[in-house]
């Protein structure tokens, strides 16, 4: 049993044909998205350091270590990473989730160190005008990267979960304190 | 390194700071406490018969401090503006307080940059822990009646993060005196919530101050929360 990370955007359905487009110029043998709302596909992105560990098996938990050439990924300056499993949901009447999740453990570490996998899904989230995208490191917490059509990086523990409304109420609350608190910071 | 590194921030009603004062007296070593107020001409009442001008330190006996103490809130809700003291605490010695005093790296993070090695181990199994810097501060302006107290202690934060003693000491601290929020903060970056509304909680929030405000945080939480529920 290993852990599955994933990657999670919600897009208004009025921007379907943008994160189409892109999920057709970022994919490998890219399908219909409309027609197949669920699968396996390998992303296309440049690659990091993180990712030429991977392709060399240093993820890998064993003594079994490959020297696998990552030119054998490569297509152009790109290379391609997968199995990534999709799926796509209905989220609301006005807009639908796409959920990213990494078929392997090893692959979910990397997901957590590569800068280029972030990348890839922060460009979809920009192609897409997403509101919300948040990356899911299993057995730790949520991070949330995108809000608002911006950049961020809160994270926030999976114990928000225990009790959902019960968590709000209390980072509303923390919310308020922190920031008043670190507004008035002033050392002497 | 810095000393600000790692705190304990505890928002409670102005009317029980006196059973948080009690609680740090118990486990206060040196049986007197300094307190502290930076602005020139500002008041602390002890009780009503006796006020400190706070122009200069004043050292008093706790002990002596009889059943009311008021604390300026109205004042200012900004820090060092209001009110703070310095303490030395006794707490059962575990197992961190042992690694703390055996690990040469931390005694050299320690002379390095001039500090004292502020532990110690005394004969009855318990560990005497300095200096513990605590600051108050109204919050009239957001949560009329409330003051936010801080404790930074100047210890290296990994040491504190595992010792159980500390843990429950600061955990007693909000249970005694009703604490609407506790939480620890490391240098604004990595928060952990330890107590809401009179109970224990658990939640970590990393980053959150890279968000331009409070409002923006709750409602990215907020679609966080709503996102994962539907699904």
């Amino acid at each position: 049993m290993g852990v599955n990370h994933s990657f999670k955007l919600i897009i208004s359905n009025k921007n379907r044909a943008l994160v189409d487009q892109y999920l057709q110029e970022n994919t490998l043998d890219p399908v219909d998205f409309n027609y197949e709302i669920s699968g396996a596909i390998a992303l296309l992105v440049e690659p990091d350091r993180f990712l030429r560990r991977y392709f060399r098996d240093a993820y890998c938990c064993s003594f079994g270590y490959k020297d696998t050439s990552i030119e054998a990924f490569m297509i152009g300056k790109r290379c391609y990473v997968g199995m990534f499993y999709y799926e796509i949901k209905q989220f609301n009447p006005n807009g639908f989730s796409i959920t990213f999740t990494c078929a392997t453990s090893n692959m979910s570490l990397m997901c957590n160190d590569s800068l280029s996998i972030r990348a890839w899904f922060i460009n979809l989230c920009k192609a897409g005008n997403a509101s919300l995208g948040v990356y899911h490191c299993e057995n730790r917490h949520y991070e949330i990267f995108w809000w608002n059509q911006a950049v961020c990086a809160i994270q926030l523990s999976e114990s928000i979960y225990a009790d959902p409304d019960s968590s709000l109420e209390i980072l509303q609350d923390f919310y308020q304190l922190a920031f008043d608190s670190r507004y008035n910071a002033i050392d002497q | 390194m810095s000393t600000t590194e790692y705190l304990v921030n505890l928002v409670l009603h102005q009317n029980h700071f006196l059973e948080l004062l009690r609680v740090i007296q118990a486990h206060n070593i040196a049986k007197k406490h300094t307190f502290f107020c930076s602005k020139v001409g500002q008041t602390i009442k002890i009780n009503t018969d006796c006020s400190y001008l706070s122009t200069q330190n004043q050292c008093i006996e706790l002990n002596s401090i009889p059943l009311t103490i008021e604390i300026p809130t109205s004042l200012s809700n900004q820090w060092y503006q209001t009110f703070g003291f310095e303490t030395t605490l006794q707490l059962p010695a575990d197992r961190a307080f042992e690694r703390y005093l055996l690990s040469d790296h931390y005694q050299s993070l320690y002379s390095s940059v001039n500090f004292p090695l502020q532990i110690k181990l005394l004969e009855d199994g318990s560990a005497c822990l300095g200096k513990l810097f605590i600051r108050a501060r109204g919050l009239d302006s957001i949560k009329p009646g409330f003051i936010e107290v801080e404790l930074n202690p100047v210890i290296h934060k990994p040491f504190l993060l595992e010792s159980t003693s500390w843990n429950q000491w600061i955990l007693e601290l909000a249970k005694v005196t009703n604490a609407f929020l506790m939480y620890i903060q490391d240098d604004y970056t990595d928060s952990k919530i330890l107590w809401h509304k009179n109970k224990p909680v658990d939640l970590v929030v990393q980053n959150y101050d890279d968000m331009p405000d409070e409002n923006t945080a709750f409602a990215a939480t907020k679609a966080l929360i709503d996102t994962f529920e539907r699904n």
